[in-house]
């Protein structure tokens, strides 16, 4: 489903620094890959490339056979990527619901009662556990449920890939447990491919499979 | 729309946002203001300016036709001044259109016609062709496009006005004074459009003249004015059957009357007053509270005979009665100049019948108003003196004229505020000087009203068109009000003035837009973060400038609209706010001899359009320089460095 090929990034300011050196591996439909390393080891560039948050100084990402280039950058976004931060990174002066249903807005589709965003916006809010908090601002929610609005956000246009760079970090153990099985059991249940970027050993060994990278390339 | 929701976050006032409230608030503020302002200048300037050319137009008309050279120098003109049919004169416009003859040559009667003289217009048929009346039946075919039109024929002469201003003296009896002045005569525009509009209603002291000096015609004058209060003069004495029952007085006695004054050391009732049989005077002067018993009017021979229902207040006590019309004078009343159909009393002044203006007598003329500053009043009577060619030499003749009204002539130069009379003086005075006209172009002509003055310039072209087809086209000169001399000045200040304004109204507008950049700037630096989130979730870099940009137009919407109203309700309240700038200022805050008694406004149109629509544009614009560098954040930076 995914193919990430020759990727390489290069910072040229201050100094020319390379953060990725040929980065080539693939992914099935449904596979949930945990990409492990030390801090600055390009984890989180990589993703950021796989999400076009950033663009790789070489090398190219296929999503379905199709290079994402060739998608408009903000189709490919609302479309076919959804992103988890560490940081929540919900619109603080929002309710919890009016967040799920940002992403649906913003790719103009309707979100009104009954309207089939709506409804998946429902369904999502309840898998994650929070429809008595769906009223609440942002603000007013604990890191815990920020962060399964965040998924249930980062599922709302169906997308084929998910990827969370490090969605636990700003969570206690507990909630860490709870939002990773979360994660896990929504995308699994969802039928998504998952990319997680994660510091958490428990967590990596959830997943099918585990990419490590040390210096900007892949250890094993 | 996401980015609507977006902005009502963005721009409702929060206190966690308190420093953009602040600047968004003061954008609108400032904005508003600006809007204000330029409705407001932009309204007065348009309504001063309308308001100047109404009375232009209907003193002098909208558009003048003035005869050419070539007409003085045409056979049509000069055969006049050979033929016994003309009394060998020269025929003005008025003349020519009334006369039964074209041509009045007699040959057998009148001397040849000198070879020099251009050859005569003639029809087909060898008639001469009647250039005035030829010209006239021009302005029927103008009738079927623009029906109000209304044509006739004008003349401008020079006299020297002599008024005699009769006056009541203080002593009693009377006494006079003389007033001359050089004045402009011209025919006056009974039928004119909106001239009735610039008539001043006689005052109370024209009546009280009036009644001085026309005692017997009282019953003329009274008919058509609603009389309110009266004040009594010094001559007046109080009688008995005014004085109440129980009423008490203070006053002192003299050897011939008994004097009511508040300072007497005496007190008198009624019956002490009956008893005493001596006439009873009033120290101060009494307004009462009056009105006019018709049948008194009816029945009175003399104006003394004329009853008045009054009350009045006479040191605490209630006077209440009929008083006779003698020693005492109008103080507060309104004379009728305005009917809807012929008054069955002639009044004594110019009056109109729906909207039609007329003069009371032949020899009745209406003055410009500032003749009132000279003391002149409705009423006054004097003569047109001008000089007549006679065999040897010129003699002094006069005309007898009276004052019947005055007008308002507003801002007009001396030239163009003349006296109207009636057409009869008009053509003696200027047939009496006719052999040496001064500037012939501007002593006879015809005048064309009509209502919509914006047409001015389509209908004069039209009657150029009109006036060529029938051949008569170099007889004429077709001016519009924008090509009068002494209109025009005025006229370019006026368009210049609403220029600069406007010009210098966009510049403040263009500055106070700029508050928006700066509050939207403000904004994108504060809402970074989310502009990272909302392009990670895939809005593009357009949805992105939309928010911004379409927040700096909302806020120039905003701004204008409140501008609008704010504007709306001032120039509701324009008198209010004068009155309140004067008290301030504690002198008159606009000068009423520019600006009329009241000043005068119409909602500018174009100030709305212009403000409707650049106000919105600057702030839309001002909103898309910080769009462009909300939209060109790199977000997995910013949500990186957030």
């Amino acid at each position: 489903m995914l193919k990430v090929q020759s990727i390489k990034k290069k910072y040229l300011f201050p100094t020319e620094t390379e953060i990725l050196s040929d980065i080539n591996f693939e992914m099935a439909e449904g596979e949930i890959l945990a990409i492990m390393g030390p801090s600055g080891s390009g984890k989180s560039t990589l993703l950021h490339i796989i999400g076009s948050l950033e663009t790789p100084s070489e090398g190219q990402i296929l999503l379905h056979n199709q290079n994402i280039d060739s998608i408009p950058t903000s189709l490919y976004r609302q479309k076919h990527v959804g992103f988890v931060f560490q940081s929540f990174h919900l619109l603080e002066d929002y309710t919890a619901f009016e967040n799920l249903l940002l992403p649906c807005k913003i790719a103009r589709k309707s979100v009104k009662k009954g309207s089939e965003s709506y409804e998946r916006a429902l369904l999502l809010i309840r898998s994650m556990g929070l429809m008595e908090r769906m009223d609440y601002p942002a603000k007013l929610l604990s890191g815990g449920e920020k962060q399964r609005i965040a998924v249930a956000r980062a599922l709302m246009n169906d997308p084929s890939l998910l990827l969370a760079d490090e969605p636990t970090g700003n969570l206690d153990a507990k909630n860490g447990r709870i939002l990773s099985e979360l994660l896990l059991r929504s995308s699994r249940q969802f039928g998504k491919s998952l990319i997680l970027v994660t510091h958490d050993p428990i967590l990596a060994a959830m997943c099918d499979r585990i990419l490590h990278i040390h210096d900007g390339r892949i250890a094993c | 729309m996401f980015e609507f929701s977006i902005i009502r976050k963005y721009l409702v006032p929060r206190r966690k946002q308190l420093s953009v409230s602040l600047i968004a608030l003061m954008s609108i503020v400032v904005i508003s203001l600006v809007v204000w302002l330029l409705l407001l200048f932009l309204s007065v300037t348009e309504g001063i300016e309308k308001n100047w050319l109404g009375r232009l137009t209907a003193l002098n008309a909208p558009v003048r036709i003035v005869p050419t050279d070539l007409y003085y120098h045409s056979y049509y003109y000069k055969i006049d001044s050979i033929s016994q049919n003309s009394n060998y004169c020269p025929k003005s416009i008025h003349e020519k259109l009334v006369s039964l003859v074209s041509d009045p040559y007699d040959e057998e009667v009148d001397e040849a016609i000198p070879l020099q003289w251009p050859i005569a217009l003639r029809e087909q048929n060898g008639q001469l062709v009647d250039i005035v009346k030829k010209t006239f039946t021009t302005f029927d075919h103008l009738r079927t496009s623009t029906p109000s039109l209304i044509a006739r024929d004008y003349e401008i002469t020079g006299v020297m006005l002599r008024l005699n201003l009769l006056r009541p003296s203080l002593m009693g009896g009377e006494e006079q004074s003389f007033l001359s002045q050089v004045s402009y005569v011209s025919t006056f525009p009974k039928d004119a459009k909106n001239v009735h509009s610039l008539f001043t209603a006689p005052t109370v002291s024209d009546i009280n003249l009036l009644l001085f000096k026309k005692k017997q015609r009282f019953y003329e004058i009274l008919s058509h004015v609603d009389v309110q209060e009266i004040t009594t003069n010094y001559s007046w004495s109080l009688p008995i059957d005014l004085i109440p029952e129980k009423g008490k007085f203070k006053g002192y006695r003299t050897a011939a009357a008994i004097v009511l004054s508040a300072n007497g050391n005496e007190v008198y009732t009624k019956d002490r007053l009956k008893e005493l049989k001596l006439p009873i005077r009033v120290q101060e002067k009494v307004v009462m509270k009056a009105s006019i018993e018709n049948e008194s009017l009816l029945s009175a021979i003399k104006l003394e005979e004329v009853k008045l229902k009054v009350s009045a207040n006479l040191q605490g006590n209630h006077l209440s009665g009929n008083l006779y019309f003698k020693d005492v004078e109008l103080n507060k009343a309104s004379a009728k100049a305005a009917f809807d159909s012929i008054p069955q009393i002639t009044p004594l002044w110019a009056y109109t019948i729906n909207n039609e203006a007329f003069l009371p007598s032949e020899n009745s003329v209406i003055i410009p108003k500032n003749f009132r500053d000279n003391g002149v009043s409705i009423g006054d009577v004097g003569v047109f003196s001008f000089g007549s060619f006679g065999a040897t030499s010129v003699q002094e003749q006069t005309l007898n004229i009276e004052v019947a009204g005055f007008y308002d002539p507003g801002l007009m130069v001396v030239g163009a505020r003349p006296i109207f009379a009636d057409n009869g003086i008009v053509q003696t005075i200027s047939s009496s000087s006719s052999s040496i006209p001064l500037d012939p172009l501007l002593c006879n002509g015809i005048q064309i009203w009509f209502d919509d003055l914006s047409e001015t310039n389509k209908i004069a072209s039209t009657l150029q068109k009109k006036l060529e087809e029938e051949g008569v086209a170099p007889y004429w000169e077709i001016k519009t009000f924008y090509d009068y001399d002494f209109a025009k000045d005025l006229l370019l200040q006026f368009k210049s003035d609403r220029y600069l304004f406007t010009l210098i109204g966009i510049v403040i507008l263009v500055v106070a837009c700029t508050n928006i950049i700066s509050l939207l700037l403000l904004l994108v630096h504060t809402k970074k973060k989310e502009i990272a989130i909302l392009q990670v979730l895939g809005a593009t870099k357009y949805q992105i400038a939309a928010i911004f940009g379409a927040s700096g137009a909302l806020l120039g919407i905003i701004s204008s609209a409140i501008g609008t109203i704010l504007g709306l309700i001032t120039l509701n309240n324009l008198d209010a706010l004068v009155k309140f700038l004067s008290f301030i200022q504690g002198q008159e805050a606009f000068n009423s001899a520019f600006y009329g008694s009241s000043l005068p406004n119409t909602v500018s149109q174009q100030a709305i359009l212009l403000i409707l629509i650049a106000t919105p544009i600057l702030s839309l614009v001002a909103g898309l320089i910080p769009a462009t560098k909300a939209c060109k954040f790199p977000p997995a930076q910013t949500l990186r460095t957030e």
